[in-house]
């Protein structure tokens, strides 16, 4: 009985003094719930540091809204970020709490300074961790996107967290990195990361937010967030932006893109296609000195829509739908590829992790320049296609006799 | 007054019997003549039926053709008895003894009748499907009910007297061939330890603490029923019921965990059902232990297991409230306590009123003054709610709530997994008379622990239990044809 009693007074006492990392309790009134963060650096070398934080009594808390925003954005700079995150956390009288964070904002001066101290200091941290995704702030004052009219979302955070998590098929033309993707493809060798990106752009129609009954303040008339394009880095700093058709091609390359719509002129009307189950296989061939990629695509893809008189039943209008659509592929790839080989130099497909895996030997020679060698390596586009569904109807609507 | 046998005159026979029962009000001493000799009745008032014994005693002994032989006078099934002390007791259990002029025996006749409460449906365990009744203070009619449920000559009925000054009748109630000998035989030897050893048993409560091997356990392995279905269901399974006279409640052994969320209902509901209600009340245990502990722990430490949305709405709740989360949970819980123990005392009436109206009154005003949050309200609430989906649990769930509160408020989430560890752990150890309670677990009882399979299924008893004939001597049913 008494050696039980100890073991068991031995748990009860170990146990508490054993976890001490559990010993950070906070009361939930206590805390500050951050919803998105960015991160600037001024050009007076000062770091900025603002900070999205959710309103408990706003809309998304208790007492249904009243007038309240449901968030308030937090400003502080300092020589460094976690200096100005104190000092957020002191101006709020809140213990600022990091493990509801959706986005990481950056800025391009922010990624053209001292990156791998700053990814340090997000791995370093207990309290701060890897889902967040990092965004690209494109834009003259970081501070305006939290002005910005969003969607059906109460703040900036939930927006781009919703986009990522609802839209995704439904956005080609953009890239959803959570912070541990980027470091993954940091750390990985012959691949570079990328960053998704989101600018301002204007209001062009008014019409969508003409309801004057649902108007709460000038917001709904601001500029609009536009989350598309990638930016992409090297060496651990900026290097430039890709628009929204160069990311579509990157996704592609990179097998990530899960849903995308193409209008080609085959014929004599326009054809909406829809691609998906997209498969990309990347080659590294080398022979003697000269390394060569070839990217093979493989797709499925169908018709949407037939604007003209073209019987998409039959396979030999179906060949020409095919070859027309490989073509503007491989021109659309064509373009991104040489963009970034030439403009970015950057290797944001990874080829070299290709490369590294297919001839080891070859990587360790080319390695320490592999940017430079990327850039004028030759690369081949092939696009295989296959036209599996047509819809419900076979004849197009507008038949020849009409 | 050293005298071991009856006397033979009726006036030594009276002095015998006052100085042994003494000077008591309710004692009755009946002198009279017959017509061949003295005689005495003695007998307490109240236990006995007087009209009874005016006509089966009585008249026939004071009539004029009464032949001098009182054993073929009285009218009634009778022991003619020498001992003194026995006489005693028999009249101390309320018997009727009669003395006779040079017969120098008492004559004992059963002629008891007092007041008791008729067969009602108990108020802890009431059913919609299934019988209603209930046992009550009297121990032969729970037998009986008992034994109108199984008409068989395996049913046995072992009498035991306990307790020095109480004398109370204990009941073995088992099936002979089913029961698990071991266990039958463990019991029977903590009995006889008490025995005469203890001044009172007034309640199988009294026998339960006395055989009970888990002292320091929140859980025990004795289990506890007012319905005689459930004792049936037990015994046929190969358990012991133990009754006592003077209480309705009925103690089994042994008792398994799983037994505590079943119920006899779920027997007579169809299984998918039946099993559903089990994996409920599973739920509702889990709640009622852990839910306490587990939100403190996630409300105070591990903020980050919970949408923003929701934690927005409990720290827009708890900025209007003075106490730590903690401090409001243990508080709420507190005051359920108060008014659930107001509530089981007061009159039925009045107690429903203060539980329900009580809680929500001052539950209510709690919130609407600002002293504690409403989701700790919600907390507390539905931890009481579900912890009358397991009645029997009531002890267990109160000290595990506790720890687990403990270990929330000290160590967020990891403590209540260490809290869950240790729970387990003690939980496992537990036997009841050599049967481990969680025993239900193991594969061959799968069938009737935490879902129940169609009754054709169950073929066999509990092996945990039962050791001999564990097939049940049903037919042998194939589930497509309905018979073999």
């Amino acid at each position: 009985m008494s050696k039980r009693l100890h073991a068991l007074l031995l748990v009860c006492i170990l146990t508490p003094v054993l976890l001490t990392g559990c010993w950070n309790q906070k009361e939930p009134n206590n805390l500050a719930i951050l919803n998105s963060i960015v991160y600037d650096l001024r050009d007076d070398g000062q770091y900025r540091v603002i900070a999205e934080i959710l309103n408990p009594s706003g809309p998304g808390g208790q007492e249904g809204g009243g007038g309240k925003s449901p968030n308030l954005t937090a400003i502080s700079q300092a020589e460094n970020v976690r200096i100005a995150l104190a000092q957020i956390s002191q101006s709020i009288e809140s213990i600022l709490f990091g493990s509801h964070n959706k986005v990481r904002f950056f800025t391009e001066s922010f990624m053209q300074g001292d990156m791998p101290a700053a990814l340090d200091f997000l791995l370093r941290d207990h309290l701060t961790d890897e889902t967040p995704l990092m965004v690209l702030i494109r834009a003259q004052d970081p501070v305006e996107i939290y002005s910005a009219s969003l969607g059906l979302s109460d703040t900036v955070g939930d927006y781009i967290d919703k986009l990522s998590k609802l839209q995704a098929k439904n956005m080609p033309k953009a890239v959803f990195i959570t912070t541990l993707d980027f470091i993954k493809d940091y750390l990985l060798e012959g691949k570079e990361p990328v960053m998704g990106v989101v600018e301002l752009v204007e209001c062009e129609e008014k019409s969508t937010s003409e309801d004057k009954t649902g108007e709460q303040g000038g917001k709904e008339h601001g500029p609009k967030l536009q989350y598309e394009g990638l930016a992409a880095f090297r060496e651990g700093r900026f290097a430039g932006y890709l628009d929204g058709t160069e990311t579509r091609a990157y996704n592609l390359i990179t097998g990530n893109l899960k849903s995308a719509y193409y209008s080609i002129a085959a014929g004599d009307g326009v054809t909406v296609l829809e691609v998906d189950k997209a498969k990309a296989g990347i080659t590294a061939n080398v022979d003697g000195d000269e390394i060569s990629f070839d990217i093979q695509l493989n797709m499925n893809i169908g018709v949407i829509e037939e604007g003209g008189t073209v019987d998409v039943s039959k396979d030999e209008p179906l060949d020409v739908i095919e070859s027309a659509f490989n073509a503007m592929l491989i021109k659309e790839l064509g373009a991104a590829v040489e963009k970034v080989q030439h403009e970015l130099k950057s290797d944001i497909f990874g080829f070299g992790a290709v490369l590294r895996m297919q001839h080891p030997e070859t990587w360790k020679q080319v390695k320490e320049q592999w940017n430079d060698t990327f850039s004028v390596c030759p690369v081949r586009i092939s696009v295989v296609s296959d036209v599996d569904r047509t819809g419900e109807i076979k004849e197009p609507f507008l038949t020849e006799d009409q | 007054m050293l005298i071991s046998g009856i006397p033979s005159k009726i006036g030594d026979c009276e002095k015998l019997m006052q100085y042994e029962l003494g000077q008591s009000d309710d004692l009755v001493f009946h002198k009279f003549d017959t017509v061949k000799g003295g005689a005495l009745v003695v007998f307490i008032d109240g236990l006995v039926n007087k009209d009874l014994i005016d006509r089966d005693v009585m008249t026939p002994l004071k009539s004029a053709q009464f032949d001098g032989n009182p054993t073929l006078a009285v009218k009634t099934p009778f022991k003619d008895i020498c001992d003194v002390k026995q006489t005693v007791e028999s009249i101390l259990s309320g018997n009727v003894a009669v003395f006779y002029e040079g017969f120098e025996k008492a004559l004992i006749a059963e002629l008891r009748g007092w007041e008791q409460r008729s067969v009602e449906e108990p108020t802890a365990e009431t059913v919609i499907r299934g019988p209603k009744e209930g046992f009550t203070e009297n121990i032969r009619t729970n037998t009986s009910l008992i034994r109108r449920k199984i008409k068989t000559a395996d049913l046995m009925i072992e009498n035991l007297s306990m307790g020095l000054h109480t004398n109370t009748k204990v009941n073995l109630v088992y099936i002979q061939g089913i029961v698990n000998r071991s266990v039958l035989q463990e019991l029977k030897k903590r009995l006889s330890a008490i025995g005469s050893n203890v001044d009172a048993i007034l309640e199988t409560g009294y026998i339960e603490q006395y055989i009970d091997e888990n002292a320091f356990s929140p859980v025990s392995g004795i289990g506890i029923t007012q319905k005689p279905d459930n004792v049936a269901t037990s015994i046929l399974e190969g358990r012991v019921a133990v009754l006592c006279d003077g209480t309705p409640h009925a103690l089994i052994v042994p008792e398994l965990f799983m037994s505590n969320i079943q119920t006899a209902e779920d027997y007579y509901n169809r299984s998918v059902y039946a099993s559903a209600m089990r994996l409920l009340r599973l739920f509702g245990l889990f709640i009622t232990v852990m839910l306490p502990g587990l939100s403190v722990a996630i409300i105070t430490f591990n903020q980050e297991m919970l949408p923003s949305v929701f934690l927005t709405s409990i720290i827009s709740a708890s900025q209007k409230t003075p106490m730590p989360v903690s401090a409001e949970i243990i508080l709420l819980t507190i005051m359920f306590e108060l008014l659930r123990e107001a509530g089981t005392r007061l009159p039925k009436a009045v107690g429903s009123a203060i539980t329900i109206v009580g809680s929500l009154i001052i539950g209510e005003a709690a919130v609407n003054a600002g002293i504690v949050s409403e989701p700790s309200v919600i907390i507390v609430a539905l931890t009481a709610v579900s912890s009358f989906m397991v009645p029997n649990l009531f002890e267990f769930a109160l000290i595990y709530r506790l720890f687990y509160w403990i270990l929330g408020t000290l160590m967020g989430i990891i403590g209540i997994a260490a809290g869950f560890f240790i729970m387990m752990t003690q939980l496992i150890s537990v036997k009841s008379f050599g049967v481990p309670i969680l025993s239900s677990f193991s594969k061959q009882e799968l069938k009737d622990s935490v879902v129940r399979f169609p009754l054709r299924r169950m073929v066999f008893r509990p092996v945990s239990i039962v050791k001999d004939n564990v097939r049940k001597k049903t037919r042998q049913f194939s589930d497509k044809r309905g018979s073999v």
